[in-house]
């Protein structure tokens, strides 16, 4: 029995030098996530224009078009809680900052804070972004800093590549060039608290309408131009959901400053040849998309 | 609990030292050693099955009460015809109940012409009812049969149903082996702890890299359909995700065993390295195909008996088989294909023609044994795609897709997945192993040096939890 324990034990310690040294490793290894930390933080006053939200900027808006000051650091599937977490985190360091321009997902405008561990792993690993303030969020998070932890499996495709220029890297990965990332199937929990306008059956959340206040908030506040876009998309969404999306920033912006357009339904957004798929703009769609904001907000 | 989770890891080890060092170390005084520590069997394996539902401990604690008291009653020497019948049809009424009863409904209304919903009790499937059913009937059958005696330690009795290795996906034991065992002390011997820790090892590899990485293509394909290649590639990634799947569990509930003292029977010898079909279910879910072979084929007259009759035997086996699995049509379309592909073997005399293991003492198959086992792995991989759809039209429009030229143009695509390394790795290594219970029993001779087989094994382990696919549950806990 002395012998098998010892074997056991020898094997364990041979497991957990092994797991140690691949979490510092992987840890390490560049991930979207960590390379958006990485040039928000280091080249924090090169930003004037900061791009935020979900797969609707990161890949379907070519940021290119808005000059060399801008920065795109938007994420698939990113929920809006989080681009308020990153807005007050990385944006006091960007002294030069103008403008924030946020998309909103028509289909489904839905808003954190994530309760799934996969969703936020990958903020809480490389941003430092916890989800909420409960001691038992706190604890998840000291166990999210360890990869191994949650057991994510990690498919390994390209490294991101040491280049100069940045966004055009990710513009490209996010069309398909994969870098380095993680990625894992989280299930998402939508919470039922929420407000209705006009007895809409498809209400706003109001952890949504609060997120939409505190950026706005934010950015008068600091002085920032915010602007939302409601980004062209295939007509798959349900118009109850745009309806409420546009009655909810309509009754916000009488309180609140920022500026608001939706391109969800413009006619130079209808062929479908501009789209990759049923709701994001392929490479031509969303260099219209960019140049098409870019005229009519000024920037 | 399932034995890729956390829960399962924390549990194992605290019951392997309660077993090992409270109920056999510490209390070896006590004449009732023995009975405590299956008594304590009892309990962890009940914790076991209870994890994912206690509801679920009454049915099992029902059906073993029911084969006990059979067993007793028969014991007696009065009623036993009666005493057996009546096991086996509450047994087996139980299995019918949760198992098939609300499809044969749905189906008998859809023939009448009214709704299913009236009649369905929606009754939520006990994990692993099949498995521990057929155990208990085991025991009640060759009690009756005279093949062992009725036992009077019901502690005994209702830890070897619900011994939780192989509680809820096998291997059926049967009860002159497996019961024995609770009957009498066990040691721990070193050898058979480290092999078991090994099997467990391998499981692990099989389940979490093999089985998990397949599950996703197969899943997007199955679901959202593909082209023609896309169709074939699923089709052998099922293969490989059902067995990496079942096989992997088997290995792991028997290494758990070892760890035990316990020894279960071999439930898969490599089955893809088949030359037939006979062989392949010779070497697929041996524990299974047994059973039925033993308790139905074999009464029924077997091969013994006019063509006529073999036919039939054949057929009702085989449809049995596929009903076993579960209540759908795509299970008996794959039961009846299987006895399809074994009739004319059987017909013609040829269905023991590979007994020994294949290319033995050789390193490399033949070309015609390479073609033997390519030819079986695509017959058996065909009725897996019979056996994964949801439906028979879903069945056909699979094997439609599958008819296109772009199927065989595209067919180069299967090696540009990455999941054919851990397949082709895990073939490599049972290829080499053949002839072993498992892949890493004679590890020992290929790497002599100690810390280096600790290194492999880490490895392995690490590589299982760094590079396993998305979480999926067991294919054979749902039968």
């Amino acid at each position: 029995m002395k012998r098998f324990l010892r074997d056991i034990l020898f094997t364990f310690l041979f497991c957990l030098s092994l797991i140690v040294v691949l979490e510092i490793a992987i840890g390490k290894t560049q991930t979207s996530y960590s390379y958006k930390d990485w040039y928000m933080t280091e080249h924090a006053d090169k930003i004037k224009i900061l791009l935020l939200g979900s797969s609707f900027f990161e890949n379907s808006f070519d940021p290119h078009i808005l000059g060399d000051s801008v920065f795109d650091g938007a994420s698939t599937a990113r929920e809006l809680w989080y681009d308020v977490q990153i807005l007050k985190k990385y944006a006091s360091k960007m002294h030069n900052l103008r403008t924030v321009i946020i998309p909103l997902n028509a289909a489904n405008p839905s808003a954190g804070p994530p309760v799934d561990k996969a969703a936020r792993f990958p903020y809480a690993r490389y941003m430092g972004i916890t989800c909420g303030k409960t001691p038992l969020q706190y604890s998840a998070l000291f166990s999210e800093r360890f990869t191994f932890r949650d057991l994510i499996p990690i498919k390994i495709s390209k490294r991101v590549k040491d280049c100069k220029n940045y966004n055009q890297d990710l513009y490209m990965d996010s069309l398909g060039y994969s870098p380095l990332y993680f990625y894992w199937d989280g299930k998402g929990k939508n919470e039922a608290d929420s407000v209705t306008f006009f007895g809409n059956p498809y209400p706003l959340q109001k952890k949504y309408t609060d997120c939409l206040s505190e950026l706005a908030k934010y950015c008068y506040e600091n002085n920032i131009r915010l602007i939302f876009v409601i980004p062209p998309c295939g007509d798959t969404f349900e118009s109850g959901k745009i309806c409420s999306l546009k009655l909810g920033l309509y009754e916000l912006s009488k309180t609140h400053h920022f500026e608001y357009e939706f391109y969800h339904d413009a006619p130079a957004f209808r062929a479908d040849s501009l789209y990759s798929e049923v709701l994001h703009l392929n490479h031509i769609g969303a260099t219209l998309f960019a140049r098409r904001v870019k005229e009519d907000f000024n920037l | 609990m399932l034995f890729n989770s956390l829960e399962f890891a924390i549990f194992l080890p605290v019951v392997f030292f309660l077993y090992w060092f409270v109920f056999d170390k510490w209390i070896t005084k006590s004449k009732n050693q023995l009975m405590l520590q299956n008594a304590f069997v009892l309990v962890a394996s009940y914790v076991f099955y209870g994890w994912w539902n206690w509801k679920f401990l009454v049915l099992i604690a029902f059906t073993s009460l029911c084969s006990y008291l059979s067993g007793r009653q028969m014991a007696t020497g009065r009623w036993r015809k009666t005493a057996l019948w009546t096991n086996i049809i509450i047994n087996i009424g139980i299995l019918g109940l949760f198992k098939y009863y609300d499809f044969f409904a749905t189906e008998l209304a859809e023939i009448m012409g009214v709704s299913g919903d009236k009649f369905m009790l929606h009754l939520v499937l006990p994990v692993g009812i099949s498995f521990y059913t057929f155990q208990a009937l085991s025991y009640s059958i060759d009690v009756y049969k005279g093949k062992i005696p009725a036992t009077h330690d019901i502690i005994a009795f209702f830890a070897y149903i619900s011994f939780f290795p192989q509680l809820v996906a096998g291997p059926i034991e049967r009860a002159t082996n497996l019961l024995p065992q609770f009957q009498r002390k066990r040691e721990f011997d070193y050898d058979t702890a480290v092999d078991g820790a090994r099997q467990i090892l391998w499981g692990l590899f099989m389940k979490m890299v093999v089985a998990d990485n397949c599950a996703g293509y197969v899943d997007k394909i199955f679901l959202d359909g593909g082209s023609g290649s896309d169709h074939f590639i699923a089709a052998v990634f099922f293969t490989f995700q059902i067995y990496g799947d079942f096989a992997g569990y088997s290995n792991i509930a028997i290494g758990t065993a070892k760890l035990f003292g316990i020894r279960l029977m071999q439930n898969f010898r490599t089955p893809y390295f088949s030359r037939d079909i006979a062989e392949f279910w010779r070497r697929w879910h041996i524990s299974l195909t047994t059973w039925f072979r033993d308790y139905i084929y074999i009464p029924l007259g077997g091969s013994r008996v006019g063509k006529v009759k073999v036919i039939r035997n054949t057929f009702i086996i085989f449809l049995v088989s596929g009903l076993w699995h579960g209540a759908n049509w795509t299970f008996l379309a794959w039961g009846f294909y299987h006895a399809c592909l074994f009739l004319p073997l059987i017909l013609l005399g040829k269905n023991r023609k590979y007994t020994d293991t294949v290319a033995v003492n050789r390193w490399l198959p033949t070309i015609k044994e390479l073609g033997q086992m390519t030819v079986t792995f695509m017959l058996a991989a065909i009725g897996w795609v019979i056996f994964r759809a949801t439906g028979i039209p879903s069945t056909v429009g699979y094997f439609k897709s599958m008819l296109d030229l772009e199927t065989l143009t595209g067919i180069y695509k299967i090696f540009t997945h990455w999941e054919m390394l851990p397949i082709a790795i895990m073939l490599l290594v049972e290829w080499f192993n053949r002839k072993s219970e498992h892949s890493l029993q004679k590890i020992d001779l290929i790497i002599r040096n100690r810390w280096l087989r600790y290194i492999l094994f880490a490895i392995m382990f690490v590589a299982a939890i760094f590079f396993r696919g998305n979480y999926q549950e067991f294919i054979y806990f749902q039968f």
